[in-house]
């Protein structure tokens, strides 16, 4: 699954420090979330939402 | 950095893991005085056994009680790869017996294999996942 997530933390200049603290999350979470290492659960996807005022589908994009 | 719920679960499993040494060097001391035999024998086996179920039941604790997400899941990853460790150790020394081999490996080899997969599983993802300096 692709996301925008580095995109959008760059437009807000938050580190991926900033955004872990803000998800109460790993810096880790959020390095294999970006790189696509790992994909977050629904849960954390909405979380992720929110904080940056999106929908899901607008961050998230399936491969196919 | 370790969470919270990872601390507590490595502060617990120190004083379950030391209560089991204490345990074990009990029963192993009374088993050589007393050379148990069928019931006492068997008790005396399983009581090393309890403290190895609290550590079970730990990991299930902190499994419950991690939050972040993606650390619950290489955890559960490490295990897998300890338990396939373990299933592995097993079955190819039943595959050994069952074709003749009269040896024996060392005492408790499948828990050594679980601990040697699962820190293997561990160190790999840990190099697979390294992150970059922050930007």
């Amino acid at each position: 699954m692709n996301n925008r997530l580095r995109v959008l933390r760059a437009e807000r200049a938050w580190s991926q420090a900033d955004l872990a603290d803000k998800l109460e999350v790993s810096r880790q979470s959020v390095n294999a979330i970006e790189t696509g290492k790992y994909d977050p659960s629904l849960p954390l996807a909405f979380k992720l939402a929110r904080l940056f005022g999106q929908r899901i589908e607008e961050i998230f994009q399936d491969d196919v | 950095m370790k969470s919270p719920a990872a601390r507590k679960y490595m502060r617990r499993n120190l004083i379950v893991m030391s209560g089991y040494l204490v345990l074990f060097s009990v029963v192993d001391f009374v088993a050589y005085r007393i050379h148990p035999t069928g019931i006492v024998l068997w008790v005396l086996a399983a009581l090393p056994v309890l403290p190895f179920l609290g550590a079970i039941s730990l990991t299930g604790q902190y499994l419950r009680n991690e939050k972040d997400e993606y650390k619950r899941d290489l955890v559960v990853r490490c295990l897998l790869w300890g338990t396939a460790g373990m299933v592995i150790a097993n079955l190819f020394s039943g595959f050994l017996h069952i074709f003749g081999w009269k040896g024996q490996f060392f005492p408790f080899s499948e828990l050594f294999a679980l601990y040697v997969f699962a820190l293997a599983a561990k160190l790999s993802y840990r190099v697979a996942n390294r992150v970059p300096a922050d930007e």
